[in-house]
């Protein structure tokens, strides 16, 4: 994991692809896609459950390491419609009834109110402040008052190249002045190739560590 | 046969027109009336498609003869698999023409991806008595529902260009589709079903006869016209010869050599190997000859259907005076007014040469006329191969597919979303394909539990309803409409790059490029496509969009693929035609003028005898260079290379860059290489061969690439439709996710499997290396030293650096590098 100062708090960025932030006891992650798979199996494609069943244990993991007391996603928390791969995350839920869950609306997520109540789960519609940070699911879709600004949605992927033609697809977190890209949590999607720009920071995410890419 | 009425009634007409058979047109007659099922070869113009056509027709003028009584209207009779859309429309037309003449009264259809929903519907109430349809339409048509009564009359199924369609896996869908019509008339009828197969020169005939009919009850013959198509191949001689021929010069240099063989021909098809080399050529034909404006056209797989249409028109009226064109125009119905074709750069095999040369000349007694325009000097060696392999009839095989079970997987949901289907007589009727006769039963159980229940048995999924099972029936069956619908729209298995279409502002499709390309268009660009000078405007719904540009300067689309490697038979002969230059007196114009340059290469360091290899060590300001010459194609030169690297790197350590081309390979290190007449045979060893090659190459990533097509073809990505937007967004994925999944989490997934072993195959072609290590070990290993440069290895060394390099930079340096080579020669 990796350590850095955004207007003057820590922020760490941790190689299963969450960001937390511990003077708010704030786990978050963006774009977990649950169900995702399910829903591929539901139309005929052939996907492993385990799929889903590893993005639950990697952010069981996740909150096991860090005892946060609020876990934030910043949209697309479910895939689509209701399947199985969500009545497995409800048994989760249950297991951990104290964490706090806030959800940012994404796109992907269309399920009826009546379900995020079951699950506990504070629902905001475009965006959730707190102190100098504001998270969206689109960047787009920020209020512009100066705030620090997180957001998902796109899957950013850096492409590594190595000698004798190489290449390297990462996940990566993308940071700079005012904002900071996070990477989907789940291990099923795909990658957004983003293009650095001046200004930003680009963290690679390997399968063990974070890594510090390049400055630009 | 001579005797029967329907024969009698053939040759009347033949007559008529002041025709006879030839020998082996009869010959497939008295066969096919026999009840034999064969392979026609014969060249292009004698007839071939007649010999298979009429054969039919006589037995059911034969029969009908036999009969006094009216019986009911025959349905559908023949079956005419052509693996072009082009060439169906064409064909129609001459058997309707024939059929009228012959005053039977058959109707001709034709079915594929252009045919209207209408005339399916007709088609369907009542089927016409010849179908021209290619593979992906006969599996559509074995998607529909209530198909079994439409084989109830066919006695006949032929595949036309069967040697196009052998070595992919389009000739599986073939194979597939044939077992279970035969499966269906058997389980009708008693009859048994001839199936033919009409295929230009392949090395393997007999293996070809076997995968299009693998029953060993059934009677089979290939029938060989003994007449000999003529053919002239002119090598067009550059005035001086480069003593330091680098490749990749496009041939443009020689392009003044060709306006005169296209003024006094009637029309000449230039053939290139890549499409954008076409562009290129047809850019700078015009530029040097401005007067073929209006009579030359450009033809390759990424220009408009209906531009190829139209130009495909012109050519058979002979307006056009030239076409540069890819292998787009390799197969496909006969352009009469084509008198001459032209090879640019080298064809990498002797058959697909040879079906080039065929493209010109048509009828039997014509001489094809081919010239061949030599991109580098040492071409001209490999022209001269292919006029010996012509001549001793060394031509490559086809290798057919095995266990292709993505190809599989499909044809089951196929089936399913047809009438249904029994899984055990399906199996033994895919077991009875070549291309499965391998199949386990085991194996066919995981792709049963596949697309039943979304993976191995040990995790059924109970929201998996692909394929179910009607508890009514017994058979296996897709009832989901929206998934149905999905199957249907992606049968087949040719998988296209992402590509885009473009198109003019004002309207009016030009043709597409690859969305690699585009993103890397600024608005303002310019760039050529079917010979046009275009300026980039936007992309918007998958729409690439452009206007008219009257810049002289632009660049021009690079497409990936279409890059074949020398076939090893190819490599083989000249390896043989390099050791002769020098050593034997030869008549061969290419051999002689090639003379001086093999003269330098002697004096600088060796030029191979036949049992002999070659490894010259050469030092220069850059480092240490490895050159060999294996000719093996750059597919097994970059693993050979790889491998090389690797054993030497064991020996101590050191870093290598790596550069191959057909003919040889390169390793550079700014280290001097440990390398002894004794190391030379480690490191060419076939010994561990495998673990070598896992050690020295990511075979995962290469492995990767393979399984894009395999999750296309067995339904795990949805394509859509080229140019058309995904409407199913949510369940759109990537071929390399689901790899991973399976890499994690499934391992014994078969299409997984398939893809390592599809990398083995035709990626690493480690049979091939195998054998090219072994023939290496057995030769006398040449290891020479130089300090400069050698006529042989200066193309690789040319063709690494044009990837770093721009194209000024690269001149300079040429030039730099000539004149060190030269240094102190004389």
């Amino acid at each position: 994991m990796i350590r850095i100062i955004k207007r003057g708090i820590e922020l760490i960025l941790d190689q299963e692809r969450a960001l937390y932030i511990p003077y708010y006891q704030l786990l978050v992650i963006s774009d977990f896609h649950l169900g995702k798979s399910g829903h591929f199996r539901k139309e005929g494609l052939q996907i492993p459950r385990q799929v889903s069943e590893t993005d639950i244990t990697r952010l069981d993991h996740l909150v096991a390491m860090y005892n946060p007391k609020t876990l934030l996603v910043t949209g697309d928390m479910f895939h689509h419609h209701h399947n199985m791969d969500l009545e497995e995350f409800r048994i989760w839920r249950i297991e951990n009834k104290t964490l706090e869950i806030i959800l940012v609306k994404g796109n992907h997520d269309k399920l009826a109110s009546i379900f995020y109540e079951q699950l506990a789960i504070k629902l905001f519609s475009i965006y959730y402040e707190i102190g100098d940070f504001c998270f969206v699911h689109e960047q787009k879709d920020a209020p512009d008052h100066g705030k620090y600004i997180f957001s998902g949605h796109i899957h950013p992927g850096i492409l590594l190249k190595g000698p004798a033609r190489q290449r390297l697809k990462l996940p990566c977190f993308v940071f700079d002045d005012n904002t900071a890209l996070l990477p989907a949590f789940s291990l099923f999607t795909g990658l957004y190739l983003i293009q650095a720009k001046t200004g930003q920071e680009v963290f690679a995410i390997t399968a063990n560590r974070v890594t510090a890419v390049a400055t630009f | 046969m001579k005797k029967t009425m329907g024969y009698q009634h053939v040759l009347k007409w033949l007559k008529t027109s002041k025709r006879k058979p030839f020998p082996f047109q009869e010959k497939t007659w008295e066969s096919y009336l026999q009840g034999y099922s064969g392979v026609v070869n014969a060249p292009t113009g004698f007839g071939k498609t007649y010999s298979v056509f009429l054969a039919p027709i006589i037995a059911y003028l034969n029969e009908e003869h036999g009969q006094s009584k009216k019986k009911k209207k025959l349905g559908l009779r023949m079956i005419w698999i052509t693996p072009l859309r082009s060439l169906a429309k064409d064909l129609a037309r001459a058997m309707e023409e024939t059929l009228l003449e012959l005053n039977i009264d058959w109707t001709v259809g034709v079915r594929n991806g252009d045919t209207s929903v209408s005339d399916r519907q007709k088609q369907k109430r009542a089927m016409p008595q010849v179908l021209l349809i290619t593979p992906e339409s006969l599996h559509l048509l074995l998607a529909q529902k209530n198909t079994d009564h439409l084989f109830d009359d066919l006695t006949c199924i032929v595949a036309d260009e069967w040697h196009e369609l052998l070595g992919t896996k389009r000739g599986v869908l073939v194979e597939l589709a044939l077992s279970r019509i035969k499966g269906i008339i058997r389980s009708r009828t008693d009859r048994t079903l001839r199936i033919w197969g009409i295929s230009a020169t392949i090395g393997n005939l007999e293996e070809a006869l076997e995968v299009l009919q693998p029953d060993h009850m059934v009677p089979k013959i290939i029938v060989k016209a003994d007449a000999e198509k003529k053919i002239r191949i002119q090598s067009i001689i550059p005035d001086t010869i480069e003593m330091l021929p680098w490749a990749g010069h496009l041939g443009i240099k020689l392009a003044d050599k060709l306006i005169p063989i296209i003024k006094k021909s009637k029309t000449t098809l230039v053939f290139t190997n890549t499409r954008s080399q076409a562009e290129i050529w047809f850019q700078h034909l015009l530029k040097i000859h401005p007067d073929f404006a209006g009579q030359m056209a450009i033809h390759h797989g990424s220009i408009d259907f209906e531009l190829r249409n139209w130009i495909e028109d012109a050519l058979h009226t002979g307006i056009l005076k030239v076409v540069i064109c890819t292998s787009s125009l390799d197969l496909g119905v006969d352009f009469k007014p084509v008198d001459t074709v032209v090879q640019v750069g080298s064809p990498k095999g002797v058959a697909r040469f040879l079906q080039r040369a065929g493209r010109s000349g048509h009828s039997p007694f014509e001489t094809s006329k081919i010239y061949f325009m030599p991109t580098h000097a040492l071409e001209l060696l490999e022209v001269a191969a292919i006029k010996t392999a012509a001549k001793t009839q060394q031509i490559e095989r086809r290798e057919p597919f095995i266990l292709p079970f993505d190809v599989l997987i499909q044809y089951l949901v196929t089936l399913a979303v047809g009438d249904g289907f029994d899984d055990k007589i399906v199996f033994d009727e895919v077991k009875n394909t070549f291309a499965f006769s391998e199949l386990l039963a085991e194996e066919f159980a995981w792709c049963m539990q596949f697309i039943t229940q979304g993976g191995n048995s040990l995790q059924a999924y109970p929201e998996f309803h692909k394929v179910v099972l009607d508890e009514e029936d017994g058979l296996w069956k897709v009832t989901s409409r929206q998934i149905a619908m999905r199957h249907r729209l992606h049968i087949g298995t040719i998988v296209s790059d992402a590509m885009l279409k473009v198109k003019f502002l004002t309207g009016g499709y030009i043709g597409m490029i690859e969305e690699y390309f585009v993103s890397k268009l600024k608005p303002g660009d310019r760039f050529n496509l079917a010979g046009r000078s275009l300026e980039f405007v936007m992309v918007r719904d998958m729409l690439v969009l452009v206007r008219r540009s009257n810049h002289k300067k632009t660049i021009t689309p690079s497409w990936m693929g279409g890059r074949l490697p020398l076939s090893s038979n190819l490599g083989a002969i000249l390896r043989k035609k390099y050791s002769q230059v020098l050593t034997e007196n030869h008549e061969e114009e290419e051999l002689t003028v090639i003379k001086p340059l093999f003269e330098l290469q002697e004096s600088i360091t060796h030029v191979p005898l036949e049992h002999e290899f070659l490894v010259e060590l050469i030092k220069t300001k850059e480092g240490y260079h490895l050159f060999a010459y294996p000719f093996e194609g750059r597919l097994v030169h970059e693993v050979m290379a790889a491998l090389v690297a690797y054993r030497i790197s064991k020996l101590m350590p050191i870093t290598f860059s790596i550069a191959m081309n057909d003919y040889g390979f390169e390793l550079l290190s700014d280290q001097e290489i440990p390398m002894d007449d004794a190391i030379v045979y480690e490191v060419f060893s076939p010994d561990n061969l495998s673990e070598d090659i896992n050690a020295s190459i990511n075979g995962t990533e290469m492995a990767k690439r393979k399984f894009r097509d395999i999750a296309c073809i067995s339904g795990l990505v949805f394509q859509g439709y080229p140019g058309k937007y995904l409407k199913n967004k949510q369940i759109q994925s990537s071929s390399s996710l689901f790899f991973d999944v399976f890499e994690s989490y499934d391992s014994k997934n078969l299409l997984l499997r398939q893809a390592y072993d599809e990398n083995f195959h035709y990626q690493l072609e480690e049979p091939r290396l195998l054998r090219a290590l072994q023939r290496i070990q057995q030769s006398t290993i040449v290891l020479k030293s130089a300090e400069r440069f050698t006529p042989f290895s200066f193309p690789i060394k040319v063709d690494s650096m044009r990837e770093s390099m721009s194209s000024e930079e690269l001149e300079a340096r040429i030039e730099r590098m000539k004149a060190e080579v030269f240094k102190n020669l004389d």
